[in-house]
């Protein structure tokens, strides 16, 4: 989902920018006062890197990967952890790699830090006294991608790259499907795992 | 413990990465292959060290597995020296 350069005109993506620029510079506020979780956070970050990489196929020709912010703000306690996780991997990744582009950092940082971590990280919130920690995960991320996509899509519709219907369609089928393989079993996978081997880790986050 | 097992299971699957990923288009780019007013537009502001997970000159998937354990590596570090840094400032 890694919108590349020339995708949106400066101007637009400027725009983007300083909106996720205001996030960002919260999330650093947040990690100012992560003393004690900094290897997680770390680990988390070293993670959500390599798993963007594993592509999953999915139907119609496709694939998808996890974008993992979810999964960092449920097991750090707070979607800002996304925010600031994935800043820095989508800066690593578009400077070294050229997998999404530089002018539209923001656009990015927006979409799957911002978004996808934001929606995600509450619908868990929302979920998990009812349907349990497992399950509401997975319905987080899920829905935190499909969101994420959604609003790529009205972003490369204001920007006349896809069509604003067609593009909103096309892009809302395929992550609901890689949401569901790739965000939603994964999140909730790791998070019930991480529930049974250290459950304190998640229960001592507090709710941000 | 735990947290030794966790950042080696994340090499694991950095290192694993190039070989199981699948080649299919991602979700945007499918989505991009069918309009007409996205084909050409893509563009690279700088050129970059590794583009696509790939050393210049290829190298086949071992040195992809090599870029993206490096990749990887400094993900952990970059993250663990700005989150020291900034809690040293809270």
């Amino acid at each position: 989902m890694h919108i590349p350069d020339g995708f949106i005109p400066l101007h637009q993506a400027a725009v983007y920018a300083l909106a996720a620029a205001v996030f960002v510079w919260r999330s650093l506020v947040w990690a100012r006062q992560q003393q004690q979780a900094v290897p997680m956070l770390a680990t988390l970050a070293a993670g959500v890197f390599a798993i963007q990489a594993l592509n999953i196929p999915v139907p119609w020709g496709t694939s998808g990967h996890m974008t993992g912010g979810v999964l960092a703000a449920i097991l750090l306690g707070s979607p800002w952890a996304g925010v600031f996780i994935l800043t820095i991997v989508l800066l690593i990744q578009a400077f070294l790699f050229a997998d999404g582009g530089i002018t539209v950092l923001g656009a990015n940082i927006l979409n799957m830090g911002v978004i996808s971590s934001f929606a995600g990280y509450y619908t868990y919130v929302v979920l998990r006294s009812r349907a349990g920690a497992v399950w509401a995960s997975f319905l987080g991320a899920w829905l935190g991608l499909e969101l994420a996509a959604l609003a790529t899509a009205v972003e490369l519709g204001f920007a006349g790259t896809f069509p604003m219907f067609e593009g909103l369609f096309f892009m809302g089928i395929y992550h609901a499907v890689i949401g569901l393989v790739a965000e939603g079993i994964l999140t909730a996978l790791v998070v019930g795992t991480v529930l049974r081997v250290s459950p304190e880790l998640v229960a001592s986050r507090e709710v941000a | 413990m735990w947290r030794a097992a966790s950042l080696a299971l994340v090499f694991v699957v950095a290192a694993l990465a190039p070989l199981l990923a699948s080649k299919n288009p991602d979700g945007l780019e499918s989505t991009a292959q069918k309009f007409e007013s996205a084909q050409g537009r893509e563009t690279h502001l700088l050129p970059a060290l590794f583009p696509d997970y790939t050393l210049p000159g290829g190298g086949g998937t071992a040195a992809e597995a090599a870029v993206m354990l490096a990749g990887t590596a400094l993900v952990f570090l970059l993250s663990m020296a700005s989150a020291r840094l900034l809690a040293r400032l809270g």
